[in-house]
């Protein structure tokens, strides 16, 4: 039973569903990240939405990560992070809703939402925070820079010699460990900053060996879960990446890049990937991206005869990181910060770019899209795919056309057949309008029990009060964590009745998004990927052919739309991932979306890949090559996440030679030739995974050849 | 990725071979260890030696024979008569043998119809009852066995490597080494032939078919055994090594933490079963037969080796349910399930048992 929460201590009022799913007792809590469900927090990252002012409140200390914002608009969306004096550790929703209506300040006219998100541990708080980095540990690079690139990852091996300059210092300008212990002082609010004066030292101290080095500089720490030994790992995403877009080395020796270009590193939690609800990540991500920005102008501040007003350098950033659910209409909140920043810098700098991979979902299930002829006997079914054995939390949201006014629908979830002792857990929209209007965003709530224990949360809520999404939490489909409850695995039915709401328009589609669920930094927790079932008879003919990519309908799943949640921005680069020897999309690449109009003509919605870059070389030989852990290793990751980072590296390989970011750049990847017949549906889906530029492959050095074969003989 | 990695440990199915057909019950295994007679039964025979070897030593009694002179032969020093003490001095198959007649001296079991159920009896008293389920059940199981093969990616490794008796996985997590347990692996061994054999016995009176001889869509991922779908011999020894190694690492008392491992020992029997239902061979309720019957033979096992147990009988009737430990040991959640407990039985105490017992508690490392 979900005990009745009074108005004060209702998280949701503040937050959203998934901060009352993740943060309740009775709900998701003991599923939750470890430092969520095993212990309170004292310390709290979070977003604001609605103002940027933050309180003047005695209980609760406020802190402002560096925030680069030289135009000094008002920011819509605030990264922020608080300890509050008074309460104890904050264990539960109740606490943390109090918190919140403390930083709410009180003040009815004003409304901010928040996104609260991973406590930060205390060994990482910084002690006296002083926000402006004063560049003390900074020496002054042998080239001049000319252009500046930046990775936000996991796992980032910072003191790697491809990062080296010609005269063996490193490249490596900046570098923000989020989860590091903290000095007791720092420019930044969490965890530790190296300069790159201070990574030479290590490099100079540690001699040949970099366990002892990482170990100094506090990246290896197996005290403090967040970080702990990943850096120890033969190979990490963060090296992956971080070699690709930056480094150079012999697997990536076909584009080196030059000692101008100067680097910037933010790693992020190196447990960030754990939780599977894209909860908890954005106020470290959108930190990470003001860093990165304000850094780079300190850079430039260095060149510059006006050190307040300097020319910002040309700045291309890789963020190989996502999740699948969400709005994907660039309006969730860490789009529209992504956005502010980039359309901002834009004006003064152009070359200035923000790479994100489309994601891995393409052909997981995982989206789908419903139509007014879906619609048209006034109820849609679909089937959800719990997998038995899912040691986590699982997540389906169901979004409505922003604008459309959805009075009278009602959305039911029934269990899987055979499980009769669960009772069918229905919403209905009327509901969520009628809720008093207590500052929050309109919403209801109805929990879904199997013998008197909360196994699910079915939820609508009127996001950021402008669009309506249907969201269930399902518990995980095994007993763990001591828990005497899970949910049953099996296809969970999901019924969409139009009641008497108004019929769909030709434009409007209610989309449908699951959650992220599986375990791809092998981080051990248990998740397993859930799906989607289409219950309409015939499959797609040809669907998986390898010979055909492109089928000639679109039903209600699709890959068409299985788009990196947090990727929409107008203004970012999204790059797929393609195939290098047959250059054909990678069949998990993800893509923009596709609606047909009344003339059943194929039309792009939403975000779309802007470019394909080599994602795998070969059916045979998956992924890309990159840089190890360790000065030397090798290692491979398969994804768009490695075909991003390929494409950062050309763009700022042309942003310092004052070339336009695209220069080298093909036009669109070709049309296989076997997609029979090409119609103007099949060409929008080949538009769709591919985007509208090819990058030139990221590789081995191509062996010179010889002038002549008389040389060969001579 | 990481649903691409994973594999790598198919290796190591090599060591499953090994009776070549030697003494005994040996043959009858077939398979080398596969199922039900291990390698058990074959172990401490020498079998014959090579031909070359058999004409050398005859050639050799000839030539040395000389030696010991013409005189009387010597008076036999006898062994005990009937006496554990001379349990060490046979081959472990031998011991096999006796282990197993010991478990069989006593044991019944009756069929009944309307509804179709079988009961094993020990000592007249009932240890578990359990009913055919409906073909409607099975039918519904189906789905469940569809759903986990999603999971056969991932599990493949251990699935192939447990088609035989797991004994490496239980090893593990005790901290188990042929060197310091020999006795230990003996019990275990014993405990699973047994187990092996009284899952066959249900399993032929309640013949009950297999999942991919209703669905053909299950496609089993290893070949469907030659025998019926409930209860599953898996669940059955796992679920038996459970109980008999729960009691022997309290009498050890050597593990400090002891109690995370028979936590680890518990979900490693119920991962057995579930297994077994994700390669697409056994239902869920197999598993919840098996888990009751194993518990129920670990028990008398226990009994024969000489530790009074008094253990509920117990009467399974399937429902369509998912199997889950957690549901299996909480009485009350295992009987909304069909799993009702009834009287209860011991098991007598006999000498081979009682000996084998004595030696594997010796092998506690505690210091």
């Amino acid at each position: 039973m979900y005990a009745p929460r009074p108005p004060h201590q209702q998280v949701d009022r503040y937050a959203g569903p998934y901060e009352r799913w993740v943060f309740s007792p009775e709900l998701g809590r003991p599923y939750a990240f470890p430092a969520i469900s095993n212990a309170g927090a004292t310390y709290f990252t979070a977003l604001l939405e609605g103002s940027d002012a933050l309180p003047d409140d005695p209980d609760t200390h406020y802190r402002l990560p560096p925030l680069w914002n030289p135009l000094n608009k008002s920011r819509a969306v605030t990264p922020f992070a608080f300890h509050s004096h008074a309460a104890s550790e904050a264990q539960t929703d109740r606490d943390v809703a109090g918190i919140l209506a403390n930083v709410r300040n009180g003040d009815d006219d004003v409304r901010p939402r928040f996104r609260v998100n991973f406590p930060v541990s205390p060994d990482s708080w910084t002690k006296t925070y002083h926000p402006h980095c004063d560049m003390d540990k900074w020496v002054v690079p042998g080239t001049r820079p000319k252009a500046i690139v930046a990775v936000i990852d996991d796992g980032i091996p910072f003191a790697h010699r491809a990062f080296l300059d010609a005269e063996g210092r490193t490249r490596m300008s900046h570098v923000w460990l989020q989860s590091a212990k903290a000095p007791s002082h720092g420019a930044v609010p969490f965890g530790r900053e190296l300069m790159n004066g201070e990574i030479n030292a290590l490099r100079h101290n540690a001699g040949d060996d970099e366990n002892l080095l990482y170990r100094r500089a506090g990246a290896i720490d197996p005290t403090i879960p967040e970080l702990g030994q990943h850096l120890k790992r033969q190979a990490t995403h963060g090296a992956h990446i971080a070699g690709t877009c930056a480094g150079n080395d012999s697997r990536l020796a076909s584009h080196p890049i030059g000692d101008e270009v100067q680097i910037i590193a933010v790693q992020l939690p190196n447990t960030i990937a754990w939780d599977t609800s894209g909860f908890g990540k954005e106020m470290y991500m959108l930190s990470a991206l003001h860093y990165v920005f304000d850094r780079a102008r300190a850079i430039a501040a260095k060149y510059a005869d006006d050190p307040d007003n300097p020319t910002e350098l040309p700045l291309v950033v890789n963020f190989s990181y996502g999740w699948s659910a969400s709005r994907h209409d660039g309006k969730s909140e860490m789009e529209l910060a992504i956005e502010a920043l980039l359309a901002d810098r834009k004006t003064l700098q152009p070359a200035t770019a923000i790479v994100m991979p489309t994601g891995n979902n393409f052909d997981q299930n995982m989206h789908g899209q419903i139509t007014k002829h879906d619609l048209q006997a006034g109820q849609f079914d679909f089937g959800w795919q719990l997998l038995p054995d899912d040691r986590t939390s699982s997540y389906l949201e169901i979004w409505l056309p922003e604008g459309y006014d959805p009075t009278g629908l009602s959305i039911t979830a029934h269990p899987p057949k055979g499980h009769d002792n669960i009772a069918p857990a229905t919403v209905k929209i009327n509901e969520a309008q009628a809720a008093a209007d207590d500052h929050g965003d309109p919403r209801c709530f109805h929990e879904i029990e199997a013998g008197g224990e909360n196994i699910g949360q079915l939820s609508a809520d009127k996001h950021r009060g402008n669009r309506w999404r249907i969201m269930l939490a399902l518990i995980p489909t095994v007993n763990t964590r001591g828990q005497s409850r899970r949910a049953p695995s099996g296809c969970w039915t999901i019924s969409i009745a139009q009641n008497d709401a108004p019929p769909l328009t030709q434009d409007e589609r209610i989309k449908v998004w699951v959650q992220r669920d599986d375990d791809p930094a092998s981080l051990q927790t248990g998740g397993k990927q859930s799906r989607l079932i289409d219950f309409s008879a015939a499959p797609a003919p040809g669907r998986r052919s390898p010979l055909n990519p492109y089928t000639s309908t679109l039903g209600f799943i699709r890959g068409y739309g299985a788009m990196n949640g947090v990727a929409s921005s107008g203004s970012v680069t999204r790059v797929a991932g393609h195939m290098a020897q047959t250059m054909t999309p990678c069949t998990y690449s993800g893509a923009g979306g596709l609606r047909l109009d009344s003339d059943g003509l194929a039309l792009p919605c939403g975000a779309h890949a802007s470019l394909s870059a080599v994602a795998d070389q070969s059916a045979f030989l998956a992924g890309t090559r990159s840089i190890g852990v360790r000065s030397g290793a090798g290692a491979r990751l398969q994804g768009t996440s490695g075909a991003s980072p390929a494409a950062a590296r050309l763009m700022v390989i042309n942003a310092a030679k004052a070339l336009p970011l695209m220069a080298g750049f093909q036009g669109p990847l070709a049309m296989p030739d076997s997609a029979m017949p090409t119609t103007d549906l099949v060409r929008a889906k080949h538009a769709a995974r591919t985007g509208s530029f090819t990058a030139p492959s990221v590789g081995r050095a191509t062996r010179p050849q010889p002038a002549n074969n008389t040389a060969l003989l001579s | 990725m990481a649903q691409y990695g994973g594999l790598g440990g198919l290796g190591g199915l090599g060591g499953l071979g090994g009776l070549g057909g030697l003494g005994g019950l040996g043959g009858l295994g077939g398979l080398g260890g596969q199922t039900g007679l291990g390698a058990f039964l074959g172990a401490e025979d020498p079998g014959g030696y090579s031909g070359a070897t058999t004409a050398g030593l005859q050639i050799t009694a000839d030539g040395l024979r000389h030696l010991a002179g013409d005189g009387d032969t010597p008076a036999a020093g006898e062994l005990a008569f009937n006496d554990p003490s001379n349990y060490g001095r046979w081959g472990q198959w031998v011991r096999g043998s006796l282990y197993i007649t010991e478990m069989l001296n006593g044991l019944d079991w009756a069929t009944a119809s309307n509804p179709n159920a079988v009961t094993l009896r020990l000592e007249g008293a009932d240890m578990v009852t359990l009913h055919r389920p409906t073909s409607e059940i099975l039918t519904q199981q189906c789905q469940h066995v569809r759903d986990y093969a999603d999971l056969r990616d991932e599990r493949g490794a251990e699935i192939a490597s447990q088609l035989g008796f797991p004994t490496e996985y239980f090893a593990m997590i005790l901290g188990l080494h042929p060197a310091q347990h020999k006795k230990t692996f003996e019990l275990i061994t014993a405990t699973q032939v047994i187990a092996a054999h009284m899952a066959m016995i249900v399993k032929h009176a309640l013949a009950v078919r297999r999942p991919d001889q209703i669905d053909g869509r299950i496609l089993p991922m290893i070949p469907t055994p030659g025998h019926g779908s409930f209860p599953s011999a898996h669940a059955t020894e796992a679920y038996a090594v459970l109980t008999v190694m729960t009691q022997l690492v309290s009498t050890w008392d050597a593990l400090n933490d002891s109690e995370n491992r028979l936590k680890m020992l518990r979900g490693l029997a119920e991962r057995i079963a579930v297994n077994r239902t994700v390669a697409g061979v056994h239902f869920p309720i197999d598993s919840w037969a098996g888990a009751a019957l194993g518990t129920a033979i670990g028990n008398a096992i226990l009994g024969r080796c000489g530790l009074a147990t008094s253990t509920p009988s117990r009467t399974y009737t399937a429902m369509n349910s998912d199997f889950f430990d957690f549901d299996f040991t909480d009485t009350a959640i295992a009987k909304s399930h069909g799993l009702v407990e009834g009287t209860a039985f011991s098991a007598a105490q006999k000498p081979a048992f009682t000996w084998l017992w004595g030696e594997a508690a010796a092998e506690t490392q505690k210091v």
